[in-house]
């Protein structure tokens, strides 16, 4: 390929790296989501600091073990988070939380929650949130 | 090549044959977890998934950028007048940075310390030392083309996308550390699929440079790495690496402009798939190679053509909502990791021990062993078993979310297909893999005439 179609090419793919960033962090879904609680913060911390994303997805990122909990709070009560967290399931481990602590996990899956759909049907249609289709 | 750069190469294969072994183990231990009562005994001994996937995710990444860089430096070595005193420099400031995090990694992850994030689970402090690594190996390969960057052949364009991607993703992928982006869960994953997305771009472009430049050492034929066709690829890999991680967002709320975008990109790659297929059927037809590397280049190229087939049904937006959040998607990247991108890796190892690194008839044998028929067939079937396994049952969970009812019994009670397919699959990479750790193992590396231990 001759030098000067080099250069165009490079400068196509500089710009198209440009727009999709630009696009991305000027996103209005975004900028108009709601900013976590102090609470759910906390409970996003300690999502983390407990590595949770190696069993469990928010929208569909994390791993495959476990459920994905985007919104897993619309069914899972605080007293059935409580008993999970402390007591293990099958192949989840005990984790040794305070009270506190699970108040904190509970408002963070609540808020997750409240952004948006994480799987399909979940809502009892079969319409993905962005492409409508039968 | 000088005996230095032959032995700055033996250090980096060892380290990415450490990393692989590394990651085989985490994976094989974690893969154990999908047996619920094995999954119980290993949580009583503190061996939770959450402190064993990390390991198998972090060092198969480590193993595929390792590698890759042995390969970068070998074509330094040879191009013009090799290595200087301060590539050396930059090689061991590196390597000793990584050598140190990454057991600090190992450590801390076994002892239940982590980030928390996908793919980049290690605790953020590693962070700096592991990019100021990759910051000086970046210098050492992007100032060799400061004088001439435009005539250079399409290896080095992917293997330059690839370390400034790199250092972008990677700074990107912290951003979550700021208190505005991490109070902000919508942006947050926003961000967080990008980064990742374009780190995988990163080492993909790393190991694709690496296929075109062995290929044209082993085939001796510049003109294709300077063709058009192979500029034109480059660049709708790029626009894929930089766009289509989208198409694993369509559920996260965000404009549709960007899924849109990542569908229609996606789509390209069919451009892509027609020159792999292509070459594909072209293999098949010739009469096979006998060089090691090309066995392996031969399977990978297979792979790519399934991988791109997967991707592009991954990517149409009714089948995605199907599949989105199932093992269809663990599927694409173990397939993709293991079948294209390490298979490429092997046919790059293959190719530098024979030829550039072991001179004894013995050794270069040695390195052969590793590409007999049987040894790749069976790496290709397990592996094959393994993807089959989690594309079947990640389809069947996708279409009875659909229908609203609970997936089949077969796919519980088949979960252990996983940890067995997965286990035969890292016996077969292991019987691969030995017969070159054994030639590693015997090459010098501290100095000429005498032999590491």
């Amino acid at each position: 390929m001759e030098v000067r179609y080099r250069k165009l090419l490079t400068s196509g793919l500089v710009a198209a790296f440009a727009v999709q960033g630009f696009l991305v962090y000027t996103d209005e879904t975004a900028a108009n989501a709601r900013e976590l609680s102090s609470a759910a913060l906390e409970g996003r911390a300690i999502w983390q600091a407990k590595n949770c994303a190696a069993c469990h997805q928010i929208y569909g990122f994390g791993g495959f073990l476990g459920g994905d909990l985007t919104n897993a709070a619309r069914h899972l009560s605080r007293a059935r988070l409580e008993y999970v967290l402390t007591s293990g399931s099958l192949q989840m481990p005990a984790f040794r939380l305070a009270p506190a602590e699970i108040d904190a996990v509970h408002a963070f899956l609540s808020e997750v929650d409240r952004t948006g759909v994480g799987q399909l049907a979940l809502d009892g249609g079969v319409n993905a949130p962005w492409f409508e289709f039968q | 090549m000088s005996a230095t750069a032959k032995r700055l190469i033996i250090v980096q294969l060892r380290i990415a044959l450490a990393c692989v072994f590394i990651a085989l183990t985490g994976g094989v231990v974690s893969a154990l977890h999908y047996v619920p009562a094995v999954s119980a005994r290993l949580n009583a001994l503190s061996l939770t998934l959450p402190r064993l996937r990390p390991i198998h995710t972090t060092f198969a990444t480590a193993w595929i950028f390792s590698c890759g860089i042995a390969v970068v430096y070998s074509h330094l070595a040879r191009s013009g007048s090799g290595l200087d005193a301060g590539d050396v420099r930059r090689f061991w400031f590196h390597t000793i940075a990584w050598l140190a995090t990454g057991l600090g990694i190992l450590v801390s992850l076994l002892a239940g310390v982590s980030s928390g994030r996908e793919y980049l689970e290690f605790h953020p402090a590693f962070s700096l030392p592991l990019a100021a690594g990759w910051a000086a190996f970046a210098w050492s390969f992007l100032k060799r083309w400061s004088g001439g960057f435009w005539r250079q052949p399409v290896y080095v364009y992917m293997w330059s996308v690839s370390a400034l991607l790199f250092l972008h993703a990677f700074a990107e992928a912290h951003l979550w550390l700021l208190p505005s982006v991490r109070a902000n869960v919508v942006r947050d994953l926003q961000i967080q699929w990008k980064s990742c997305g374009t780190l995988v771009g990163s080492f993909n472009f790393l190991v694709y440079g690496t296929l075109a430049y062995v290929r044209e050492r082993v085939s001796g034929d510049e003109r294709g790495s300077q063709s058009t066709l192979s500029f034109v690829l480059f660049g709708v890999g790029c626009l894929n690496s930089f766009t289509n991680y989208a198409h694993h967002t369509y559920h996260v709320p965000q404009s549709h402009l960007v899924k849109w975008i990542s569908f229609v990109v996606s789509m390209s790659e069919i451009v892509i798939l027609w020159f792999v297929v292509h070459e594909v059927v072209q293999a098949m037809r010739r009469a096979r190679s006998s060089h090691a590397a090309l066995v392996f280049i031969e399977s990978g190229r297979v792979w790519t053509a399934v991988m791109l087939a997967v991707a592009m049904v991954i990517s149409v937006p009714p089948w995605n909502a199907v599949i989105h959040g199932t093992t269809v998607v663990a599927a694409h990247a173990m397939g993709s990791e293991i079948g294209i991108d390490s298979m490429l890796l092997f046919g790059a190892i293959a190719w530098l021990l024979r030829d550039q690194l072991a001179e004894e008839p013995a050794l270069q044998l040695l390195v052969d062993v590793a590409a007999r028929r049987w040894r790749v067939h069976a790496l290709n079937l397990s592996c094959g078993a393994l993807v089959a396994w989690l594309a079947a049952s990640g389809l069947a969970t996708g279409l009875s979310r659909l229908h609203g009812v609970p997936a089949p019994a077969w796919v519980i009670a088949s979960r252990w297909v996983f940890p067995v397919a997965g286990s035969v699959a890292v016996a077969s990479l292991v019987c691969v893999l030995w017969p070159w750790v054994r030639v590693v193992a015997r090459l010098p590396v501290f100095d000429e005439g005498r032999r590491s231990p």
